[in-house]
């Protein structure tokens, strides 16, 4: 197996991976420290990342995880409980100008955002980047089945929440 | 102009059984200057999946602190050779930029024939409920042109009728005269 | 309540259907008619021929032929040669698609012809098109998945 070069192997991922951390955090600071935490982790391991299927994939599933523990310390230092499975996050960061212009895309980066972590990240992994069921079903370690209940649970919850914004109208 | 097909398409989306070419095919109706009143809702919804896709927010720093992170040397040609990588990974709706260029009006017939494609691959087998076993040919193997010629005959002829029908029955009792 | 629809499927000149297997029309007349008439003649293009069909530079290159021949599964045609009446053939097939109208409905006619389509929701599976032309007779038989841009694309 080649060797793996920081540069041209990781370093392209980042977007990709502040993208996801992004979701997961829902805050710009800390998804940018996932991403760099990511990197760096994936490099220590670049012997075991010679071996594996998809490096892409792999830095994922630790960033995914670096990020879900961010976000726990996060939550228990502000001793919120996230029980309630719709969350507020009005503070969420757009992370695009074109976000920024747009009010009718705002309002659908904040249904995203409000949706359960794990249905808004299959919604990030499968729609949004494109990953296959069996590439998301690595990155997230569950069953192929699984992701596919999971993602059908997720556009159903999307659902109900568009048509309840559209129906108190923009 | 009928909207079934994009609205059938849309009630599988929801319910995860389109597949990514048909997923792409909303993408690129929803992502039209014009979309129908009746579906204009979903087009933020469509529009905000695809950009959020190509959110590009770390940008040179980011790089120049990673490489010193892991102690490696920064050249000049890095971040350039870095971003060229980084766009051949390709976006999932490649379909986007032919489609972009096309008026609303080519964008159905575009949909409709690509539509077709996606039925005959799909549900074809069970709609269709005859026996392709009971079929024998009366051609052989080597006479395809002669099969052909045949077919295009026959076609022609119903072509002829429907050219110059008397009356064409509309599917409910309404009939319209030409 | 299935007894008396069986027996009612009976009364009804039966197109005898399975579930997986139907039989078309030009199929059925012939059952019907070939052992008593035998100047009745099928000539039949299977799947299996459609697709060598396709494959052919001409079609490969037209596009529009190329959609058309894709949405048809077969194609039949039944032909009467020799002296029987056309007129006689004609309308056994006109009665034969009348008594069938839960499955084929009238489309489009003229004064020589009949055009009947049999659907399953939006897509046409077959379309039976019965002629009378220069007292010939014939069914030219359709089966495919076939739609409503098959028949634009046919009539123009």
């Amino acid at each position: 197996m080649k060797k793996i070069d920081f540069r041209y192997d990781l370093l392209p991922l980042k977007n990709k991976l502040f993208r996801l951390a992004l979701r997961i955090t829902l805050d710009s600071a800390e998804a940018e420290d996932v991403t760099q935490d990511t990197l760096v982790r994936a490099w220590q391991r670049r012997d075991e990342l010679e071996k594996v299927d998809s490096i892409e994939a792999y830095c994922m599933t630790i960033c995914r995880n670096l990020a879900l523990d961010r976000r726990e310390k996060r939550d228990a230092q502000h001793l919120s409980l996230d029980e309630n499975p719709i969350e507020t996050a009005d503070a969420s960061p757009l992370p695009d100008e074109r976000l920024e212009r747009d009010e009718r895309l705002r309002h659908v980066h904040r249904l995203f955002n409000q949706l359960p972590e794990r249905l808004r990240t299959i919604l990030q992994l499968r729609d949004i980047e494109g990953k296959s069921v069996r590439e998301t079903a690595q990155i997230l370690e569950m069953t192929e089945e699984n992701v596919k209940v999971t993602h059908h649970r997720a556009r159903q919850l999307l659902r109900q929440q568009y048509q309840k914004i559209e129906s108190h109208g923009l | 102009m009928d909207y079934k097909y994009i609205e059938q398409l849309l009630e599988r989306y929801w319910e995860c059984q389109t597949s990514a070419a048909e997923e792409s095919i909303l993408h690129a109706f929803f992502t039209q200057e014009e979309v129908p009143a009746h579906l204009a809702q979903y087009k933020s919804l469509f529009e905000y999946m695809e950009v959020a896709g190509g959110v590009e927010v770390l940008g040179e720093d980011f790089d120049k602190k990673m490489l010193k992170l892991v102690g490696e040397q920064d050249t000049k040609d890095t971040t350039a050779k870095i971003e060229v990588r980084a766009q051949r990974t390709s976006t999932i709706y490649r379909l986007r930029p032919f489609f972009r260029a096309a008026a609303s009006v080519a964008i159905v017939v575009l949909i409709g024939s690509a539509a077709q494609e996606l039925f005959e691959q799909k549900d074809e087998v069970q709609t269709w409920d005859y026996n392709s076993n009971s079929y024998k040919d009366s051609f052989t193997k080597s006479e395809v042109d002669e099969a052909l010629e045949f077919s295009l005959k026959g076609l022609n002829t119903i072509g002829n009728s429907l050219k110059d029908a008397d009356l064409v029955v509309v599917d409910s009792a309404q009939t319209k005269t030409k | 309540m299935k007894k008396a629809l069986f027996a009612l499927l009976l009364l009804c000149l039966p197109l005898i259907a399975s579930a997986q297997q139907e039989r078309d029309f030009a199929t059925q007349y012939m059952l019907l008619y070939a052992g008593q008439d035998t100047t009745l003649v099928c000539q039949t293009i299977s799947p299996d021929m459609m697709k060598h069909m396709i494959n052919r530079e001409e079609v490969e290159q037209d596009d529009e032929l190329k959609s058309i021949l894709r949405q048809i599964r077969t194609l039949q045609v039944v032909r009467a040669e020799g002296k029987t009446p056309a007129q006689d053939n004609f309308e056994k097939a006109v009665d034969l698609a009348k008594l069938n109208t839960q499955r084929y409905k009238l489309y489009a006619y003229g004064d020589t012809y009949q055009i009947y389509l049999r659907k399953k929701g939006d897509i046409i599976v077959e379309l039976v098109h019965i002629n009378l032309m220069e007292d010939a007779f014939c069914i030219i038989n359709l089966t495919g998945y076939m739609t409503k841009d098959f028949i634009k694309l046919l009539s123009h």
